[in-house]
């Protein structure tokens, strides 16, 4: 029963990610519109065939915006994800394995970073670098990559020594060898858990930092900076409700499948 | 008289620092393996079987004193392969996320260089006689009980062609009729490939069956347990 249960919560989930993913990349086919288009003759108009979610305080189409937006953040979002995801574990699983000295100094390094809090650290890199997408990337980059960097060399500490390994060190397998086909798979349920509650994290800064004005710069479309847009004009809530709505789908959907498929993996495992 | 293939002199070893305290593990343990003999090692828990177990394998260094393998430091280029161990848990000595061709060929492709097909034949060949059907190859480790994932890495160590076998409790997870299969499987492999090994147990009656002689550990030690020439092993076990 529970099991079935598990299955439904997942199927939903992915459905509904794949769904908005899905009308995100196909953006270009759902909606004719320009999202950038500015027509102060259509500003505030309701449904419509020709605005199926209406226009915002510009007259710019909102399903354009939504479906451009959204390509916007969970691409920058994925990608943040992706990078500091394969650095932090190319770098936690070598500070793993090298042990010793390289281990103190490379833990003791993520600590440093770790010490400043997330929002202080990407807020001093945006004041030095200036606003943009690119600037607020890098400066998540350097502080998401630390969470990845400590649970990899955690997790690998604990893999090496493990009999597998050991069996496998004794078959001949070069270290390249064992990290990548012994500790990799093994450590990877637990840092797909890490990566999917990253990806909601990340795709939150994202949205929050363009919500303060500091992500995506106008008239490009964001989620965050939608509902940024919507908050002077509370009378048209569809201005903040669907990319609010769209982000709250996203973040927990990749919540609870990341911890569906821990599970499974580790099921799988033992 | 066969000629002395292992040589263990005044091996030491502890864990822990030296500001938060040591436990001595190994207190300078020494003896001599000829070829083709098996040697049991028996003794209470804790008292550093398994640790001299790794040590021989050179997957761990001893503090002091010294291991050798044809007069090689065991752990060395010119040993790579020659010494093999198997686990006491099967389950945790296998990689789940690899079926029995990729575990059993890990060894051939490594040490021997073995292509695709050669490897699949030779794990064909190794399972066959360690009792497990070929066909069954590209099963995953949890498609097996813990006596055929024994039986599977017995067939791993044995495909690294090793010259000593280091079973460190290999029955200890098995329930009676499988240790019963395993150490029969064990002795007929001694029998035809005239394997040097070394045998860790708590099971004192499979030591009997499977040794030519016998070390007694203790508080990091060993003691030599007198001729077993008295004793009468049964046929099979």
């Amino acid at each position: 029963m529970r099991k079935r249960g598990r299955k439904v919560t997942a199927a939903c989930c992915a459905g509904c990610l794949t769904f908005l993913a899905a009308a995100c990349l196909l953006a270009p086919v759902l909606s004719s519109c320009d999202p950038n288009l500015v027509n102060p003759l259509k500003k505030f108009a309701g449904m419509s065939r020709e605005h199926p979610l209406g226009t915002d305080y510009l007259g710019r189409d909102l399903l354009a915006r939504l479906l451009w937006g959204g390509r916007n953040t969970l691409g920058y979002a994925a990608a943040v994800t992706a990078v500091s995801a394969v650095i932090g574990t190319g770098v936690g699983m070598i500070s793993g394995f090298l042990g010793g000295a390289a281990d103190r100094l490379l833990m003791r390094g993520s600590d440093v970073l770790r010490a400043f809090p997330g929002v202080v650290l990407v807020l001093i890199i945006v004041s030095i670098l200036g606003a943009g997408i690119g600037n607020v990337c890098i400066a998540l980059l350097l502080t998401r990559w630390i969470w990845y960097a400590r649970m990899a060399r955690n997790l690998t500490r604990e893999e090496l020594s493990r009999p597998s390994i050991l069996a496998g060190r004794l078959a001949g397998s070069g270290w390249g060898a064992i990290l990548i086909h012994h500790v990799f798979p093994a450590i990877l349920p637990q840092m797909l858990s890490v990566l999917s509650v990253d990806f909601g994290g990340a795709l939150l800064s994202i949205s929050g930092y363009s919500f303060l004005g500091l992500g995506i710069l106008p008239p490009e479309p964001e989620w965050g900076m939608m509902i940024s847009d919507g908050r002077s004009y509370m009378d048209k809530p569809g201005m903040m409700f669907w990319p609010g709505i769209c982000i709250l789908i996203v973040v927990i959907s990749v919540n609870v499948l990341g911890d569906l498929l821990r599970d499974i993996l580790e099921e799988k495992r033992t | 008289m066969g000629e002395v293939l292992l040589e263990v002199d005044d091996v030491t070893r502890a864990y822990g620092s030296k500001r938060r305290g040591q436990k001595q593990i190994l207190r300078g343990v020494s003896f001599r393996l000829q070829e083709g003999k098996c040697l049991g090692l028996v003794g209470e828990s804790g008292c550093g079987k398994s640790t001299l177990c790794r040590i021989l394998a050179g997957l761990e260094k001893p503090d002091s004193g010294q291991a050798l393998f044809c007069r090689e430091p065991v752990g060395s280029k010119k040993v790579r392969g020659k010494i093999q161990m198997v686990f006491q848990n099967s389950l945790e000595a296998v990689n789940h996320h690899q079926n029995v061709l990729q575990i059993v060929s890990e060894p051939l492709k490594n040490l021997f260089h073995m292509n695709r097909e050669e490897c699949r034949k030779e794990t064909a060949r190794l399972l066959e006689m360690v009792g497990i059907a070929p066909e069954e190859m590209k099963k995953y480790p949890r498609q097996f009980s813990g006596g055929q994932l024994q039986r599977i890495c017995i067939a791993r160590a044995l495909g690294a062609k090793p010259e000593l076998l280091l079973l460190d409790e290999p029955l200890s997870s098995l329930d009676a009729s499988v240790q019963a299969q395993i150490l029969n499987l064990l002795s007929d492999l001694r029998n035809d490939l005239n394997l040097t090994c070394i045998l860790v147990s708590h099971d004192i009656r499979a030591v009997y069956y499977l040794s030519d002689e016998i070390l007694r550990m203790s508080e990091g030690t060993v003691k030599a347990i007198p001729s077993l020439d008295t004793i009468i092993r049964p046929e099979r076990f």
